[in-house]
């Protein structure tokens, strides 16, 4: 058990994991959708509502680390922002996933 | 310490004043707006734009009407209404809102083949209207507006992100677009699921000022993080 303690510390993180926030909406533009398709997606799962200008900030960034594709559109209201996690959001949504398992494994590891 | 505390008072003071005059001056030149179109109103025109969309499941294709607002000055404000399988008179009642939110209170324009028996009509929710046959194309001829606009004394939502986003860069701006229209479109949906004008506007005041508030707090981060980098740690989500 102590090795895998020793392995998670000090085992060198070569690449940024996505925060809670980053996680949830990646996972939730695996399929293109709208930013407010999103925003609703999100309070659905999550529980608790997001604001607008919370979302597109945080999709910035993600577009930013290159995890995310964005497509501009408009219509009558007005203009419509598009997103979907890119092949590199993918691979960091999976490598959060084992993360978390990892330390989901780790805890139950240390209760018994 | 003291000079220290009396510059910020006397900032927010400033602040403050000028946030005053903005808004009256806002307030003067709307009224303004408003009682120079109160005689200059043209023609009201609402017509079904042609869309052809694939069904989804048993839901009828969507209809899209456009309420067109000619003034004699010139300026033609456009009302877009997209809705599923509505007939007219669901339009009409979806309309007056926001000729009301607009600023006309008189709804005696509406007339012609859509909504007939109304030219008189001061109150046109208590009036008996015969409508035309679901589907038909019905562009509609104003007739005349007398006491055409009032002033509305309820700001309608999305002019203080309005105005917010007058002092911002270019990426918040087009931040602010993007919030604006879906604002609208929730504000839209709640009208179609048949909320209140009170609710509405509440839950659309709610949410603007949160949405400021998000802006004015990353502004504050941002400058924060130019300020000390180690603030930084907090950027984080």
């Amino acid at each position: 058990m102590t090795w895998k303690v020793c392995v998670c510390i000090l085992s060198p993180v070569n690449e940024r994991l996505p925060s809670d926030v980053e996680f949830r909406l990646l996972a939730l533009a695996v399929e293109e959708r709208s930013g407010r398709e999103i925003a609703r997606e999100y309070k659905r799962e999550v529980g608790r509502s997001i604001s607008y200008g919370t979302l597109y900030t945080t999709f910035r960034r993600l577009k930013d680390a290159g995890w995310v594709r964005v497509r501009e559109d408009e219509d009558a209201d007005g203009r419509l922002r598009y997103f979907q996690t890119s092949g590199a959001g993918l691979r960091a949504l999976a490598s959060a996933r084992a993360h978390h398992a990892s330390l989901a494994n780790f805890q139950l590891g240390v209760a018994r | 310490m003291m000079n220290v505390v009396l510059g910020v008072v006397g900032t927010m003071v400033l602040v403050l004043l000028f946030g005053a005059v903005v808004s009256i001056v806002l307030a003067i030149r709307r009224r303004l707006w408003y009682a120079r179109k109160k005689v200059a109103i043209a023609r009201i025109c609402i017509e079904e734009l042609r869309i052809e969309e694939p069904r989804r499941g048993l839901a009828p294709p969507p209809r899209k009407w456009a309420v067109s607002i000619d003034f004699e000055s010139g300026s033609k404000p456009l009302i877009f209404l997209q809705m599923r399988g509505e007939s007219a008179r669901r339009v009409v009642d979806l309309i007056i809102p926001r000729l009301r939110r607009i600023g006309i209170r008189d709804y005696s324009f509406i007339a012609g083949p859509l909504a007939q028996a109304s030219a008189e009509a001061h109150f046109i929710r208590s009036q008996s209207r015969v409508f035309a046959p679901e589907g038909v194309v019905t562009p509609v001829e104003g007739l005349h507006v007398r006491n055409s606009a009032r002033v509305i004394k309820r700001p309608a939502p999305g002019r203080v992100l309005a105005l917010v986003r007058w002092f911002c860069g270019r990426e918040t701006r087009d931040l602010i677009d993007v919030i604006r229209a879906d604002l609208d479109r929730d504000q839209r949906d709640m009208r179609a699921e048949g909320h209140g004008p009170a609710l509405i506007w509440f839950q659309q005041t709610v949410c603007e000022w949160r949405e400021i508030l998000g802006i004015a707090g990353r502004f504050l981060l941002r400058l924060a993080v130019t300020l000390n980098p180690l603030a930084k740690l907090i950027d984080r989500q």
